[in-house]
């Protein structure tokens, strides 16, 4: 990477723009037509670039898979990318003399840029000036869709200046115009020419790398090429979905990059533990792995990464059935940093799990999710509770076995908790609650769905101890009354956004005349509510069209037509 | 992306405040009066910030010529978002063509479009480099063929027909097997 930067630096566009030129001469190569229908991974050799690879992806493809998909982590790759190339401004601004450089490139042909400039007014003006009748209908409508860059591409056909960008552009401009693109286009820009290739293929472009929009076709040989393009530079990889990828392509990834951070594994079946193996012996830097839904992992997945992975923050073991409270308590003793486990569905995990950890243990945690964790009970919550001070989002989710006893410990240690998700704890009553409602005043979400006891009680306990509530589903609390749903719009007007009452039966009409007020409300649920009609949904809609309000009538059943009546005249008789 | 860290900014911005009307001495001795919000942009200005005459309230540029100065400042004066500059974080989130910074350049030659280009690249503004070039550029290769690349970026190929013919081939193999070096 320095080496390129001091090329960039330096100057080295005119000396590849010459050597491109150089090479234009034998280069009227037929362009291929890309209309491949599969993901493919060109690897390439080149004269002076042993290793040019590139992913081609169709247009078709595209359209398949939704693209938001990819934004997750945008946000941080972005950062990563802006990282790289401040790096290069450093590098630059620390060498005034390179700016020089260019400058006197740029006196250097001067006389090459007398004589383009006047053509390319020639162009501009008439382009401003619509005075477009001499060129071709065609040309003349490429040259509007290009926008604007007609002022520094000259479209004409019979124009000899090509490889204008290559030639004007500093590469690190260039590089900087690659780092916008998703991988696909990257992979395209690789294809175009030689100079784009290297670009294009700079590790820096290539630091955070999500596949899951290809899924399926995403084969071992995908990622063993990807590794070795990427190497240390890869920072963040999703494989979500990636079921074809196996131990032998990861391996050889947690060889080559080992610099990893970011590991987004779920669903990726077919790995065992002996892709963690080599992930905890070579990839030290990994704060987050999710690994749900890869079942075939054990607890010797993580003895490796305890011992290997001391930064780990984030872990994701969901639905990994054969982990156990052997492997869990090795994390959470050997990784200290631990910030977010999530353990959904993990069956064998036991009542025991979380007894007896020193302090120190999940001091830092911060999110945790045992949902459809069968065996926790009052005894495991409390040692969560104990253990874990900084708690902000719990998810005990179809734990159906806790009572409020839970929620007691709960409401004595994590006072700082700020979601809580408790679907399908019908034992949990009022009593709870109110407990919960008197230390945790942060709460913002709350998940009581099916909590199936609770009364106007708890509504009124949370109206007083919880004032920044604004996500609250309360499906199936059949028990809630108009009363309770009154009090609470009441005081949170300002805050609520999403309220969830489906099958509340005892919820009527009425209550629309307190949600209107409702000023931040978006959306409602009021399917299967008995006493809620469509008119009065249909008059809530009318004052407040901006809020989703989700309710499900069935259309009525059509009267039953009766049979005609056959007055004794059969088939036969009407012939004969 | 932040040019500098936040202690950096608000020292900066303290200094800033001291100082009503920043000029910068140009190539060609010529004084281009510029805003603050120039200074805060560009991570070269703001790091010289200290070298500044405090009588004549100059700051000394010989490498930028003042009419390219000049363009620049229009172009800060067009933009009314003041604050700190985020690069869009994907290609969709770029500015629309709605923008008033997008169509400001559309008119300038290729010289022009050059000497800002490298201006930029000297002091150091992420922003004003999006504006100028990048984001017409990404508009050229995001989700295009590569043929049709070629054709609106005016480029080139310089690989060989064989080549050519090898990317075509292993676009007929769905996935291509790669041997490892």
């Amino acid at each position: 990477m320095l080496r390129l930067l001091t090329r960039v630096t330096l100057g080295a566009t005119a000396r590849d723009g010459d050597l491109a030129a150089e090479n234009q001469a034998d280069n009227d190569a037929p362009l291929h037509d890309d209309e491949g229908d599969d993901l493919n991974l060109h690897h390439f050799e080149a004269p002076d670039h042993p290793q040019i690879g590139a992913i081609h992806e169709s247009d078709h493809d595209h359209d398949i898979y939704d693209d938001s998909s990819t934004d997750i982590e945008s946000e941080s790759e972005d950062v990563d990318l802006r990282e790289n190339l401040l790096t290069t401004r450093h590098h630059h601004r620390s060498r005034h003399s390179s700016n020089r450089v260019i400058v006197n490139r740029s006196n250097k042909h001067k006389r090459k840029q007398m004589r383009l400039t006047s053509r390319k007014r020639h162009v501009v003006a008439s382009t401003n000036g619509s005075q477009l009748s001499y060129h071709h209908p065609t040309i003349q409508a490429k040259q509007n869709q290009m926008y604007l860059i007609t002022t520094l591409l000259p479209n004409q056909p019979e124009q000899t200046e090509e490889n204008l960008i290559n030639k004007k552009l500093p590469k690190e401009l260039l590089l900087r115009v690659f780092s916008y693109l998703d991988i696909v286009s990257l992979c395209r820009s690789a294809q175009v020419c030689r100079s784009w290739n290297t670009l294009a293929m700079d590790g820096s472009n290539w630091m955070q790398v999500d596949l899951f929009r290809f899924q399926k076709d995403i084969r071992a040989s995908v990622v063993e090429s990807l590794a070795r393009r990427c190497g240390g530079f890869l920072k963040v990889l999703s494989l979500r979905g990636c079921e074809n990828i196996q131990d032998s392509a990861l391996r050889s990834f947690a060889l080559k990059c080992n610099n990893i951070e970011r590991l987004y594994l779920n669903k990726c079946k077919r790995i065992s533990d002996d892709t963690t193996e080599y992930l905890g012996l070579y990839c030290h830097r990994l704060v987050t792995l999710d690994l749900e839904n890869c079942v075939q992992i054990t607890d010797k997945t993580l003895k490796y990464l305890s011992n290997g992975c001391k930064y780990l923050q984030e872990l994701n073991i969901s639905w990994c059935m054969n982990v156990t409270d052997k492997g869990l308590r090795m994390i959470i003793e050997e990784c200290p940093n631990l910030q977010s486990l999530f353990c959904k569905g993990c069956e064998a995990i036991t009542s025991n799990c979380f007894a007896q950890l020193a302090p120190e243990n999940l001091a830092q945690l911060h999110s945790l999710n045992l949902f459809s964790c069968v065996n926790v009970i009052d005894e495991t919550v409390e040692d969560i509770a104990n253990n874990c001070p900084n708690l902000e989002y719990l998810c005990l989710s179809n734990c159906r076995e806790i009572t409020d006893r839970s929620l007691v410990a709960l409401s004595q240690s994590c006072t700082k908790l700020k979601d809580l998700e408790l679907a399908l704890c019908s034992n949990l009553t009022d009593v709870g609650f109110m407990q919960l409602a008197k230390t945790c005043h942060d709460l913002e979400r709350m998940d009581l769905e099916d909590c199936n006891q609770i009364t106007d009680l708890t509504l009124h306990s949370l109206n007083v101890g919880c004032p920044h509530i604004s996500s609250l589903s309360l499906s199936h609390c059949e028990l809630l009354t108009d009363t309770g749903l009154a009090e609470l719009c009441g005081s949170h007007f300002d805050i609520i956004q999403v309220l969830e009452l489906d099958n509340c039966p005892l919820i009527t009409d009425a209550a629309f005349e307190f949600m209107k007020p409702l000023r931040t409300l978006e959306r409602i649920d009021l399917y299967d509510c008995q006493q809620i009609s469509k008119d009065a949904i249909r008059k809530f809609k009318a004052i407040r069209p901006e809020v989703e309000v989700q309710a499900y009538f069935a259309p009525n059943t059509p009267p039953t037509t009766t049979p005609p009546s056959r007055q004794g005249i059969c088939r036969c008789c009407v012939i004969l | 992306m932040a040019a500098t860290t936040s202690t950096d900014m608000s020292t900066l911005n303290t200094a800033l405040d001291k100082i009503s009307n920043i000029k910068l001495k140009c190539k060609d001795g010529k004084l281009v009066t510029i805003s603050k919000r120039i200074i805060r942009e560009s991570e070269v200005l703001s790091h010289n910030f200290s070298v500044v005459d405090e009588v004549e309230q100059t700051i000394p540029l010989p490498d930028i010529h003042s009419t390219v100065m000049k363009q620049i400042v229009a172009f800060y004066d067009l933009i009314e978002d003041d604050s700190e500059y985020v690069p869009p974080s994907k290609y969709t989130d770029r500015p629309t063509k709605d923008h008033p910074g997008v169509g400001f350049f559309s008119n300038f030659t290729v010289e022009e479009l050059q000497a800002l280009t490298h201006a930029c690249g000297y002091l150091d503004m992420p922003r004003l480099q999006d504006f100028i070039l990048c984001h017409m550029i990404v508009d050229i290769i995001q989700d295009r063929e590569i043929k049709e690349i070629r054709e609106r970026g005016m480029m080139k190929t310089d690989y060989t027909p064989e080549e050519e013919a090898e990317f075509v081939k292993r676009h007929e193999a769905p996935i291509e097997v790669v041997q490892p070096q």
